[in-house]
């Protein structure tokens, strides 16, 4: 009930920016622009041509489903990339500004336990993030149901899936704020994490190419520990696109990634119980 | 005991860390596995210019017949391939080359030669017997034309005297030999420089194709190197496209007949069969309705699948794509059959010869138990 009440507290403060609603409308008018300009001939479950601005897009004559498998997996990527790199770039002083003197005092003197205030922040951010993830890659597979006929519930769970990824970068930003007090360190970290989410899950071969032997080993023992987000994305856009393979792979994957962010959040607790403020 | 509690989270994190990161390494090594696409050859890939480069033996000489389309002032490219200077002009109907070395290393081609040699008393090794021709590694190409084929390979070890016992060889040409049975025979058999083999239905359909080869007649090749890519491609009348499908769309069938000249296909067979076919006509307008409709039965044939439940015939329908280009009069047809599905079927289809096999001894085991059990009577 308290970490709802902290997150009702983050959304408060998140509208009072306004950068929320500012997201929520250039979403909306992204997708109204796609709505507008994107021209679909569907012909007996087969999409005949396709047009954005006036333009002929792809002329190829293919079942509906399957040639919008294509256009499932662009919003993917975009709305997992984009979603984490949005989320590093808005939420990165939420946590120092929590933090801030006088605002902290004034947080832990309330019936709230310290981790509960932590988990609570963390909670409101990742639920906006799911949120406009969701909204995102839903409304795009909306606005193509309505246009084709052809209806997936996949660009859902693919939008919800890439705020998971969000979840552990956020996590290793908010815990870096308790350390240091500072918006561009929580940026950087979160940017780090990103980068190394991407190295890590493609160690073998860049490892083989780039670094061999001692350097290579070291590299490879150190990515080790960093959640596949690459990887992760990659099989998220699979099940926008239905051709998802390898469903046991992608619950570890997600798993893995969920473990890096608690394991985060655990030790941005840890600090946080120790500091005196 | 509050110390010891204090750093419980850090232990936490410790533990968590590591579990993550142990649930993901099975990703580092599933990293290789691919994922679900089919390659169409729309075009040569590098191995098939390193083929193409090796089987340019002939010197230069420009083809010197212009084709219909080609322009006044274009030079014609010559054909350095013997084999593709040899193939009748493009007016020719029907033509289709089989890169016989490359398919017998394919998955199915692995798959075919493992279950002929289990199978059928081992034909492969029944032709070596009688021809001398070693199938799996003599052969390099094989054409099949409306009227012959030609084989291409190394022949140096077969004895064609022997094997061709009772017919007249009469030198040709440069480099060629013609079998036939005698000087009024129109059929014949014709060798060129031990690789390769003409059989036509007339005498002068081999002189001819091995006067083209050495110059002395004009030739103009139905395709260049650069238009021999695939394990399998040539061209094909449309009315054997339309016989093809005419059981299954009759509609389609009669289209195709009146729509298109010809059809231009490439087949990449080596893990998936995929195929790229041009249908070519003359009416631009006709030639986009064509597409259309082909397309559309595609999808709805697709939707009919999954409404009955064929998983296999939705699975190949998904490749299936057809791509007009514009304003042009000829578009691109995809279809795939993919790995697994042959796979499956090559094997349910050598278990069953297999079975068929062993029902046949068995009924040859009792005949010949019987007979011996009645001449024991006598």
């Amino acid at each position: 009930m308290r970490l709802a009440i902290i997150a009702v507290l983050f959304f408060r403060e998140a509208i009072a920016r306004r950068w929320v609603l500012a997201a929520a409308i250039g979403v909306t008018l992204l997708l109204a622009g796609t709505a507008s300009t994107l021209q679909l001939e569907v012909i007996d479950g087969a999409l005949a041509a396709t047009r954005l601005f006036g333009s002929n897009l792809n002329s190829d004559i293919q079942a509906a489903d399957v040639a919008l498998r294509a256009l499932f997996r662009a919003a993917s990527y975009i709305v997992f990339y984009g979603g984490l790199i949005f989320g590093i770039l808005v939420f990165s002083d939420f946590g120092p500004e929590i933090l801030a003197p006088g605002r902290i005092e004034q947080l832990l003197a309330q019936p709230v336990r310290r981790w509960e205030l932590l988990l609570g922040t963390f909670f409101g951010a990742w639920i906006l993030a799911a949120a406009g993830a969701v909204y995102g890659a839903g409304g795009f597979a909306v606005i193509l149901g309505f246009k084709t006929g052809i209806w997936s519930v996949q660009p859902f769970v693919a939008g919800l899936i890439s705020s998971v990824a969000f979840a552990a970068v956020y996590a290793a930003m908010l815990s870096s704020a308790v350390f240091v007090r500072s918006a561009s360190f929580s940026g950087v970290i979160g940017g780090f994490v990103m980068l190394m989410g991407f190295v890590s899950s493609y160690r073998d071969p860049l490892s083989e190419v780039f670094y061999r032997g001692v350097v290579g080993a070291f590299l490879k023992s150190v990515t080790m520990w960093a959640p596949r987000l690459a990887l992760l994305a990659d099989r998220t856009s699979d099940l926008a696109a239905t051709v998802l393979q390898d469903e046991g792979l992608f619950i570890r994957l997600i798993l893995s990634t969920l473990l890096f962010c608690v394991a985060c959040l655990c030790v941005g607790i840890w600090q946080f119980e120790n500091k005196d403020y | 005991m509050r110390r010891s509690s204090r750093h419980l989270w850090l232990v936490c994190a410790a533990i968590l860390l590591g579990l993550g990161a142990w649930l993901a390494n099975p990703a580092d090594q599933a990293q290789d596995a691919p994922r679900k696409s089919v390659e169409f050859p729309n075009y040569p890939r590098r191995h098939e210019y390193e083929r193409m480069a090796t089987r340019e033996t002939l010197p230069a000489r420009a083809p010197q017949i212009m084709w219909d389309n080609a322009e006044e002032e274009e030079t014609p490219r010559s054909v350095r391939d013997p084999l593709l200077r040899a193939l009748p002009p493009k007016e020719a109907d029907s033509l289709v080359i089989f890169e016989a070395n490359a398919l017998r290393h394919s998955v199915m081609g692995e798959l075919m030669v493992d279950c002929l040699t289990r199978t059928w008393n081992n034909p492969i090794q029944n032709i070596y017997n009688y021809t001398g021709i070693d199938v799996l590694s003599d052969l390099d190409r094989l054409v099949v034309l409306d009227e012959g084929m030609i084989v291409t390979g190394s022949f140096e070890e077969i004895d064609f005297d022997q094997l061709f016992g009772g017919m007249q060889a009469k030198p040709y040409g440069d480099e060629a030999l013609i079998y036939a049975a005698d000087e009024e025979s129109p059929l014949a058999i014709g060798i060129w420089r031990n690789e390769m083999l003409f059989m036509g239905e007339t005498r002068e359909e081999i002189t001819r194709a091995v006067d083209r080869i050495e110059g002395r007649a004009v030739y103009a090749p139905p395709m260049l190197e650069n238009q021999a890519y695939g394990e399998v491609y040539g061209t094909m009348h449309p009315k054997v496209i339309s016989e093809i499908i005419a059981h299954g769309s009759p509609e389609i069938a009669k289209k195709i007949a009146a729509i298109v000249e010809g059809v231009d296909i490439h087949i990449d067979a080596m893990n998936d069969v995929a195929m790229v076919a041009t249908m070519r006509g003359s009416d631009e307008n006709d030639i986009r309705d064509l597409a259309k409709t082909i397309g559309v039965a595609f999808s709805v044939g697709r939707l009919a699948a999954r409404a009955n439940g064929d998983e296999v015939l939705e699975e190949i329908l998904d490749y299936a794509k057809v791509s007009p280009s514009g304003n042009v009069p000829w578009f691109d047809l995809e279809l795939a059959l993919p790995q697994a599905v042959i796979e499956d079927y090559l094997a349910e289809a050598c278990g069953e010869i297999e079975a068929l096999e062993r029902e046949r001894e068995e009924a040859l085991e009792q005949e010949s138990e019987e007979s011996a059990d009645q001449l024991d009577e006598e």
